[in-house]
């Protein structure tokens, strides 16, 4: 690994240059206006079997190319027990992925029928999605994964889903696509939990019968795989040294932690250390994640990680993390000091105190009042559902969590935001994006066990807007993920965000790069590609999409 | 019984020689069969109800002990040296009640005499005159103080005395201060923590100048994760009792855990004043000059904190804090160091 020569600017220092946000965030959970009437089932026994309460994700992708984004919700399946030993099905409709067209901003059809994608992947639990266009064909595909099978799905256009095996047996999870060796293609990386199936399971019932721990069971490595220009998919996992790391991962999320022009991982893991995996450039990780400070909380302790993401908070320049664990752990906040260590943040943040009781899964980082300073919002409930009964102090289901950044603080603003703060719910995978291109960040959870919210952001702007950057790729990866977007206004504040739709937990968002801004020009902004090539873009006058393209030569 | 024996015609005499002899060899179970024909063929013959108390006193049979020497002393009231062992032997066969006024007249016989001590606290103590054998007790301790048995009747009598003035207290004045703050601390060690939050609290508004209160509410709070109601018991009992280390460092916690980094160093510095050598405190305070990045000071903290000799957690927690405290200052082979300890203090055999 290259360490770049960043500039040392300490944590104090960046957030002072953030400006305060003069609105309240609020949402409104519109589904039910918007049409989308999936339902989640976990299909929950009496054994408990793990699977059951780790619910699915969700994707935020404009799969037909009108400009709108789409939803894509995956579902878990049937625990079918009557059959020669136990296994899941999905043949039930009810039991199926749903797609779901964005008609106008506002309303959404299913148009599951046909496309190929209902019952992906080959008929086992659901887990996450992830999306990214693999052929660079300019049609963003998919991934799915699921408890002891994952495919890719290829967008053919018009609707319609071709499927390709992939080599990724055991239960994944969150997954991502980036170019990490440089070459130009996607690779996709799947995050793989534990070494469960049902013929491990075990029963836990003592103090009373509840899910196991994953301490139960035995840690398993993560996959990397590679797409050939022939469409077969191949595990390169061992050559990436992805193969050699084990843990018991759920979220992942990119990002460049070093400014060396790779892209580095970090990966959520459930009562092991976190891991990060740092890129040599051409592809092969080593995991620093110990000596840089980022595996565990400031005691040395391990925790629950579940839900990742990897942007910067700060605006200081480098991309810091935010891990999600369970109640009593505190969500874990990293920042990034720019010379390859990261400082645990959680107490002096304010997360601590806002997160102590609170057990979150899919997240973001994200602008969500166009204040220019990245918000917190995490879907939120427990693991246990009998957890109320073995700590009185906690619940099982929880509203989700909006904390705003003011200054680099966080302040709970959840109670001011609308009505499904209040609102007790298993949420599990969450995706960000801009459903009605009004120039600020919707969001899709989906509910364990239940109907997905569809929150749309109605917070005031008050003079600021948010403006949606679309990347087109010629030399990079064509949706241009990986690439480093940087802007700047007249007020001089600049604002970085890494292009990815991975990150949160088992789910895929928005692949345009997301910036609040005050006023109508942007002084300039920067992109730095993952082929290398950096572009400088000046006085650009914002609109709420900009598509910016990758100069075809350097 | 050689005196007495001479009285004896020669097969009982024969009969209390052998018994003896098994006696002296240690062979009790012959002796107690020996010593049994002849207080049955010459039930008047004291000297045979003296040894065979004195043998199933050594078998461990108190109860029947007992019965001989009570025996013994109906035939010979003035019998010296009996008395002592027959109140041990009752006690042990718990006849406290008669136990009692045989110890006490062994007392009386030899005043001197601290073994009576020990039995006698017990009796009283199981006859629930509980001031008498605390009396007893503390007598038996100055003779050997560290004497299990007498440990273990002193942490009992101690804690039926608790029990006793505790329901006195509860029936005399339930709604006093005193009996809120009682049944606060019962509820904590019952595991009820929301009687015990609701009792604290209506014992701080009977008595809001009460000491000893906000301290442990504040930590049932802080146990909750309500950290901001914790803050604020603690900085109250902070101002109130400014020489409790607990309540300062307590206070520094949970200003750490708020993200009050800058305000929680005054407070657990003063705990440190208080008491040096409270090493919680010190990593505390290591954590709060972390978050305000003066690493040159958290090291000098948390390496004297780790010179005092913590126990292994808080040696791996520290290590790890040193380690990262070390790479902030950019020495990254003592940062290995510290990991490398830590990695060793928290390896699982």
């Amino acid at each position: 690994m290259q360490r770049a020569a960043t500039v040392a600017m300490t944590w104090c220092a960046a957030i002072a240059t953030t400006l305060p946000a003069v609105g309240q965030i609020r949402f409104e959970d519109r589904r039910e206006q918007a049409g989308v009437d999936f339902e989640h089932a976990a299909s929950r026994t009496e054994s408990r079997y793990l699977i059951e309460t780790m619910g699915a994700g969700v994707a935020l992708f404009d799969f037909d190319g009108d400009g709108l984004l789409d939803i894509f919700l995956v579902n878990g399946g049937l625990i079918n027990r009557a059959a020669h030993g136990v296994r899941s099905e999905r043949d039930e409709p009810v039991m199926q992925n749903r797609l779901y067209r964005n008609v106008d901003g506002h309303r959404f059809e299913d148009v599951t029928g046909g496309s190929g994608l209902e019952t992906a992947p080959d008929g086992r639990y659901g887990m996450g999605v992830a999306v990214g266009d693999f052929d660079n064909d300019g049609l963003p595909d998919l991934a799915v994964t699921g408890v002891g099978a994952a495919a890719a799905y290829r967008n053919l256009g018009s609707g319609r889903f071709e499927r390709e095996e992939l080599p990724a047996a055991g239960w994944g999870a969150s997954a991502g696509f980036a170019d990490f060796d440089g070459d130009g293609r996607l690779e996709l990386l799947i995050t793989r939990y534990l070494d469960w199936d049902f013929s491990k399971h075990i029963e836990c019932l003592e103090p009373i019968p509840s899910y196991c721990s994953p301490t139960e069971h035995d840690s398993v490595s993560n996959l990397l795989l590679q797409r050939s220009s022939a469409g077969t998919w191949d595990d390169i996992s061992a050559a990436a040294g992805i193969a050699e790391i084990q843990g018991k991962s759920l979220g992942v999320a990119f990002n460049d932690a070093d400014a060396d022009g790779d892209i580095d991982v970090v990966v959520a893991n459930d009562s092991e250390p976190q891991q990060f995996l740092v890129n040599d450039g051409q592809g092969r990780f080593v995991d620093d994640a110990l000596l840089a400070g980022l595996a565990l909380n400031e005691d040395g302790g391990r925790y629950a990680g579940m839900g990742v993401d990897f942007q910067d908070y700060d605006n200081d320049g480098t991309p810091d993390v935010v891990i999600t664990n369970l109640a009593r752990e505190l969500y874990a906040l990293y920042v990034n000091d720019g010379s390859g260590v990261f400082d645990y943040r959680t107490r002096p943040s304010g997360l601590a105190g806002i997160t102590a009781r609170m057990s979150g899964w899919g997240m973001l980082l994200a602008d969500l009042d166009l204040d220019g300073s990245k918000d917190l919002f995490v879907a939120q409930g427990h693991v246990l559902d009998t957890i109320a009964e073995t700590d009185g102090a906690l619940v099982y289901e929880q509203p989700p969590l909006l904390a705003r950044n003011v200054g680099g603080r966080f302040e709970d603003v959840s109670a001011s935001a609308g009505a499904v703060f209040q609102r007790d719910a298993s949420g599990r995978g969450a995706a960000f994006g801009d459903l009605d291109n009004d120039g600020d960040l919707d969001v899709v959870v989906n509910i364990l066990d239940g109907k997905p919210l569809a929150l749309f952001n109605e917070t005031p702007v008050d003079g600021r807007r948010g403006v949606a950057i679309r990347l087109v790729g010629s030399a990079s990866p064509r949706d241009g993920q990986g690439a480093v977007v940087t802007i700047r206004s007249p007020d001089g504040m600049e604002q970085h965000r890494f292009a990815t739709t991975a990150g949160s937990y088992l789910s895929a968002s928005d692949s345009r790069v997301h910036f609040g801004v005050a006023g109508n020009v942007l002084e300039w902004i920067r992109i730095r590609w993952p082929s290398g090539q950096t572009q400088e873009l000046r006085d650009v006058e914002v609109d709420d999409v900009l598509v910016v393209r990758e100069p075809s030569s350097p | 019984m050689t005196v007495a024996a001479q009285t004896l015609p020669p097969d009982l005499l024969a009969l209390a020689k052998e018994g003896l002899a098994a006696k002296e060899a240690g062979r009790y179970e012959d002796a107690a069969l020996k010593l049994e024909a002849l207080t049955q063929a010459r039930p008047g013959f004291v000297p045979a109800h003296l040894n065979l108390g004195l043998v199933r006193h050594e078998q461990g049979e108190f109860a029947k002990a007992a019965k001989s020497f009570e025996r013994a002393l109906e035939l010979s009231p003035s019998l010296p040296d009996v008395r002592p062992l027959l109140g041990f032997d009752l006690v042990q066969a718990a006849r406290f009640a008669d136990a009692i006024p045989v110890l006490e007249q062994a007392r009386r016989e030899s005043p001197k005499d601290l073994s009576v001590a020990a039995p006698l606290g017990l009796a009283y103590m199981r006859e629930g005159r509980l001031d008498e054998a605390l009396g007893e007790l503390q007598r038996a301790s100055t003779a050997a103080p560290d004497d299990p048995e007498l440990l273990r009747a002193l942490s009992e009598l101690q804690a039926r005395r608790s029990t006793l003035l505790r329901s006195r207290l509860l029936a005399n004045a339930p709604q006093s201060p005193a009996a809120l703050h009682t049944r606060a601390e019962a509820a904590v060690l019952g595991g009820r923590l929301g009687d015990a939050t609701v009792l604290y609290r209506q014992t701080l508004e009977a008595a809001p100048s009460r000491p000893g209160v906000r301290v442990p509410l504040g930590d049932l709070y802080l146990e909750a994760e309500d950290y901001a109601a914790a803050e604020d018991l603690y900085r109250e009992a902070a101002r109130r009792e400014p020489g409790s280390a607990r309540a300062q460092e307590r206070w520094g916690e949970s200003l750490l855990l708020l993200g009050r980094g800058e305000e929680a160093i005054q407070p657990l510095q003063t705990a440190l004043r208080i008491e040096p050598d409270r090493l919680s405190a010190s990593s505390l305070l290591g954590k709060a000059l972390g978050d305000l990045e003066r690493w040159a000071e958290a090291e000098a903290v948390l390496q004297a904190l780790l010179d005092a000799g913590p126990d292994s957690e808080l040696a791996a927690r520290t290590h790890y804090q040193l380690a990262h405290v070390c790479r902030k200052l950019g020495r990254a082979a003592a940062a290995r160091d510290h990991l490398e300890a830590y990695e060793r203090l928290t390896r699982t055999p």
